[in-house]
């Protein structure tokens, strides 16, 4: 037996056509994790990007919880995750902790299948001499990701998918979004992943999602 | 007595088993060696270009006021951008599917040419040779990074073949609503049975081999034209204009159609 009450409300209701580009450099920043200083770094701030240069050695993912957009160089960094694929590694370990999050993967070898291969985690693969307009093209895509509700729910229902959640709990999963990014409550949405049957990866997963993305999307409608 | 000749067939055969295996391993590490020399090479070449572009950005931004200087270091700017645009289709090469990790760029076509007649400017006066860009055109293209390399390589050709005092132009024209650009200079004549090779690579014409090059531009012209679904053809004058140091020169015309 099923019933439906109600009408559930549309994803659109929370999403926008476009965003103010302008806003959204304000309130995203943008993480890099390089060996080396980061060199489209100086002209990107001219361009009113907030970037925030990490280093190579990051030991915790918690490191890059609250950056939306993430930056990652592949040689000499992410060592302390103990695989030889180094920057590539750490990029699929962010993908499958932080599914939400805009990958921009930057490498000097462009030219290697076995990298462009180990890097399919990424939104966005690019060289290390890139030109600034690519930077910022890449970058604004990103913005648009992840400062949209509505894209960046989607990116999540994506890897809810992914791991074979029923469709019914992803579908009271994104009710559950939509009324916490309505409402201005980011509880509403964890709240509802600890009362469904879904498994312990599932709820950690939107866990996390619901104290960052969901936190800072309510914080930036907030003006916070 | 045949079983020995079969054993002595059978020990020779091994022998040059164990012989070609040896010459195999050999082959296969002479070949990771250069792979690695290939990888650390390019890795840190693109690291220079992306410092050259960051210390060029800068000191034009910083030399506004000073026109000849700020030329320079757009000059130097485009350098770098032409050595990252190099190595993307170095990439290409090497690596089939970067093409599918390229960042597509909206550009304007005119800006292109205009950004390779800048970087040309000293070579092209040196050589007493000027470009003049023609018409005008609005028309954009999503272009990958290495389109960069096709306006560069056709003035670079043009400067190069030219005679001094010659004109490279650039003409901009709109015909049945696509954009046609023609770069038309003076060089060495080319032959009827030349024009179908021209694009091929590494073929120098005749009236060339003597002059420096590799046969290299007009195959890698061709090759950004297909990436970006652009017509080129070459088109040589009806008669020769004249002889210089045993070279016979004619008017030569690189079309392509957006």
């Amino acid at each position: 037996m099923f019933y439906a009450l109600g009408t559930p409300e549309s994803l659109s209701s929370i999403g926008q056509e476009s965003i103010d580009m302008a806003e959204a450099k304000l309130q995203v920043e943008i993480a890099v994790l390089d060996d080396n200083p980061f060199e489209p770094k100086e002209a990107l701030l001219h361009h009113k990007f907030r970037i925030t240069e990490l280093g190579p050695d990051i030991r915790s993912l918690d490191q890059v919880s609250t950056f939306p957009i993430i930056v990652c160089d592949v040689a000499g960094v992410g060592r302390a995750f103990g695989s030889n694929l180094e920057g590539a590694h750490l990029v699929k370990e962010i993908r499958k902790t932080y599914p939400d999050k805009f990958l921009i993967a930057y490498t000097g070898q462009t030219h290697s299948v076995a990298t462009t291969n180990a890097l399919t985690a990424a939104d966005k693969r690019m060289a290390k001499d890139e030109s600034i307009e690519a930077w910022i093209k890449n970058l604004e895509v990103g913005m648009d990701e992840v400062v949209n509700p509505r894209n960046r729910w989607i990116r999540m229902r994506r890897a809810l998918l992914d791991r074979r959640v029923e469709i019914f709990d992803v579908f009271k999963l994104e009710q559950a979004f939509i009324k916490a990014v309505s409402q201005r409550k980011p509880d509403v949405l964890a709240n509802k992943a600890l009362e469904l049957g879904v498994n312990q990866e599932v709820k950690d997963l939107v866990i996390k999602f619901s104290a960052t993305a969901v936190a800072t999307l309510i914080g930036a409608a907030l003006g916070v | 007595m045949h079983y020995d000749k079969q054993n002595r067939r059978l020990e020779n055969l091994q022998a040059e088993i164990a012989e070609l295996k040896t010459h195999n391993s050999r082959l296969t590490t002479e070949a990771n060696n250069v792979k690695a020399i290939l990888d650390s090479t390019l890795h840190e070449v693109r690291r220079f270009s992306a410092q050259l572009t960051k210390f060029s950005e800068r000191l034009s931004r910083d030399t506004e006021g000073n026109a000849q200087l700020n030329q320079a270091a757009l000059s130097v700017f485009y350098t770098a951008g032409m050595i990252s645009s190099r190595l993307a289709y170095t990439d290409i090469e090497l690596n089939p599917g970067a093409i599918e990790s390229q960042t597509v760029i909206r550009s304007g076509i005119y800006k292109k040419f205009d950004k390779a007649k800048r970087i040309l400017a000293e070579e092209a006066r040196d050589r007493g040779v000027t470009i003049q860009l023609t018409g005008e055109s609005r028309v954009e293209i999503d272009a990958l990074p290495v389109f960069e390399l096709l306006p560069f390589v056709l003035l670079e050709n043009g400067v190069k073949y030219s005679p001094r005092a010659q004109v490279v132009n650039v003409a901009f024209e709109t015909i049945r609503g696509r954009q046609n650009v023609t770069v038309t200079s003076v060089g060495p004549a080319v032959a009827d049975a030349e024009m179908p090779r021209l694009f091929e690579k590494g073929y120098r014409g005749a009236q060339v081999v003597g002059l420096p090059g590799e046969g290299l531009g007009l195959f890698l012209a061709k090759q950004v034209c297909k990436f970006h679904d652009v017509q080129i053809r070459a088109e040589t004058g009806s008669r020769n204009l004249y002889q210089m140091n045993g070279i016979t020169y004619s008017e030569f015309r690189i079309v392509l159609q957006f």
